[in-house]
Parts: structure tokens; sequence; C-alpha cells
């Protein structure tokens, strides 16, 4: 995959999909790529179930050191271009990928994060949460859960690829 | 009107005498009281069950215990002794899942990159676990946290609260709870002592049953 940020396109396999970042408005959605199989049945079978997959606060707690949570800006590109990239992204890590959990950005904001577009040479829709917190701080692990809580409280899973299908087949 | 339906279904089944508003059964909590000569125990906790989520869905869920046939064998009569116990069958249920989750924990955390929880910490997890569902009916949700930690996520999600118990690697404990309007945290020595000290509170003030 080949991305031109000059001229705001980004190729991918075949196709051409425009990139255009503008203002972040509160709709916009931002979706966290799930690479855990184990996670993600649990999560569509909470969907199914109860009209609502639950998030685990653990997919939103950033790697040690960090307070970024790294995520795709949603709603610019179809989703199955969307999903290439989640699959691209998953095989160096010798996994699979299995969907999105999606906040829009004014939960995100709501709980006192921010959004920073960070779009990648491969990754055009690339962009990262941004939780307040210091990192030197006593309790920054703590704060840190908490804000992985809130923002797991507002997310929704929405699963990709025909996996589904067959978990509804046989329940 | 099937929550209406459900709930005359609801009243001859549990044998019950009177009932205070209840004009709209589907949005607001229902005042009521039980014949002395149905079986009535626990009565306070009984009636926590039924003061909140009387919907559609609640019926559907507990009228399966209102259907079950009375230990006499007298027609589909379900005493509230039956129901108690029916209701403690369903936290059975839940512990018997949650407990085969938190088996799977380990597994899980070498799948999603995590550092593994060690046994101590399993071990208080499960302690932790069999208290919980002593007290709720809710089933939580069980999963590895970072640094071997284990979480036990117990939500409302209709109102984005919840209580987030950590039990971590070296046994110790923590509890982060988020209500609409407050949100907390606190952290112990030994995690089978984060139930301590009246915490229940602050599960029952995220709307956690």
């Amino acid at each position: 995959m080949v991305g031109d940020q000059e001229s705001g396109h980004s190729v991918v396999g075949e196709r051409i999909v425009n990139v255009a970042p503008g203002a972040i408005e509160p709709t916009d959605e931002f979706g966290r790529e799930e690479r855990s199989e184990s996670g993600a049945k649990r999560a569509f079978r909470r969907l199914d179930a109860m009209g609502g997959g639950r998030a685990p606060v653990a997919r939103f707690k950033p790697p040690r050191n960090s307070n970024e949570i790294s995520v795709n800006r949603m709603g610019l590109a179809p989703e199955d271009h969307l999903a290439e990239i989640g699959k691209k992204n998953a095989k160096p890590l010798n996994k699979s990928f299995w969907g999105w959990y999606i906040l829009f950005a004014g939960d995100i904001e709501a709980v006192g994060c921010s959004v920073s577009l960070s779009p990648l040479a491969d990754n055009p829709y690339h962009a990262d949460i941004i939780i307040p917190v210091a990192l030197d701080a006593e309790d920054t692990r703590d704060t840190l859960i908490e804000f992985a809580r809130d923002l797991a409280y507002h997310a929704r899973f929405r699963p990709w690829g025909d996996w589904t299908k067959e978990l509804q087949a046989y329940p | 009107m099937w929550a209406a339906r459900q709930w005359e279904l609801f009243k001859s089944a549990n044998n019950v005498a009177s009932i205070e508003d209840h004009s709209d059964v589907s949005l607001k909590p229902v005042s009521y009281s039980i014949r002395p000569d149905s079986g009535v125990r626990a009565w306070s906790s009984i009636s926590r069950q039924f003061e909140r989520h009387m919907t559609g869905d609640f019926f559907a869920k507990n009228l399966r215990y209102a259907s079950l046939p009375s230990e006499g064998g007298k027609g589909n009569i379900l005493s509230f002794a039956n129901f108690s116990a029916a209701v403690n069958a369903r936290k059975e249920a839940w512990l018997t899942d949650a407990l085969s989750e938190l088996a799977a924990c380990p597994d899980r955390a070498v799948d999603e990159g995590l550092d593994e929880p060690s046994s101590l910490g399993l071990t208080k997890a499960e302690a932790l676990l069999r208290q919980i569902a002593g007290h709720i009916e809710d089933q939580p949700d069980i999963y590895p946290m970072d640094e071997g930690s284990i979480a036990i996520d117990l939500r409302n999600p209709d109102v984005k609260s919840g209580v987030l118990f950590l039990i971590e690697e070296n046994g110790s404990g923590a509890l982060f709870y988020h209500t609409q309007k407050s949100k907390g945290r606190v952290r112990v020595d030994d995690a089978v002592n984060l139930l301590g000290e009246g915490r229940w509170l602050e599960i029952k003030r995220v709307g956690i049953r």
C-alpha cells in the first residue's frame, strides 16, 4: 500500500480513496481495531444478545509509557477499505482482523480526551486518542485505567467479516 | 401492552395480594405486597430485585422462573421462596460461566499480547468472584488486563456506569467505580478485601443488581 499525503489520496490495492482530513465533528467515528479472536467473539455475542457489544477496558488502555491509543478515522473511506488496513496491521503480529470498537469524537471529548489526526504513510486515516495524563505521575496507571474504562463504556463493537454468520448459525 | 400482560401473569403466578402504582409497569418501579401464606422470606431482598428495570425484558427474563412449578406441584403457583431459589440458581449459573472465563484468562492474555496473570492473582480473583456471586445477579465480564492483572467488569450499560475490579499479579486489588455523578477508586493489599467497608454501596449506586 502506498500513501500519497501531498495529493490527499491513498492507494490501497487497485483503489484510490479520497482523503479529506478537515475538522473533526462530534459525530465523526473512530475505530479501534480488534485483533483478538476471543475478544471479538465475546463482544459479538454481547452485541447479538443485548443489542450493544461491550468493549473491554483493556482494549483502550494505552501501551506502557504511553498515553496514546491508536485508532482509524472511519467515514472517510468505505469500510472494506479500512478493513484491508486492519488486516495489514494484524498480519505482522500473526493475528487476524475482526472488527472495530467504535467511538464518536463527541464521546471521546466528553470523557476528557482528545483526538489527534496522525496519518501514516500506509494509513492516511490513522489518528490517536490522547489521554490527558502525566506519564511520570505516581498514579498514572490508575488514571489511564479510569480513562480507558470511560472510553470503553462509550464504545460499540462493529464486527467485520463472515465469521459472525458462523456464530449466528451455531450460537 | 405486552409488559402489562406479563405483569398480570406474574401477579397470578406469585399470589400477589396488592399492588400500588402499576399503571405503566414498562416505565415505573412497582410497589407491591405479598400474601403472608405464600412462602415469603427475605422480603427486602426480593423487593430489591423488583424495584428496578420493570421492563418487558425484565419480565421475559424472570417469568422463566415464575413459570417453574412449585415444590408441592400445585399448579403453576410459585412461592417467593422458590423465586428466591431461582434467583440464586441464576447467580450460580453466571458464576460457572465467570469461572470458565477466569480459567481462560492466561490463554487469552497470550492471545492479546498481555502478561499472563499469576496463579496468586487467579486464586484471589476466584475468591472475589464467589463473594460477588453471593450478592449480584448481573453477570460480570472477566478478562485479562495489563501487567498480569485480571478485570472483573460489572456494568450498567443503560447509563454508562459500572464498577471495575482489578486483581493484580501480586494479589493486591483495586476497585474503580463510575456513576453518572461521581467516580472514584480504592486500592487494597489483598484483593479479597475489595468488598469490605461497605463497598457494596458503590455497586448498588451504579444500578447493578
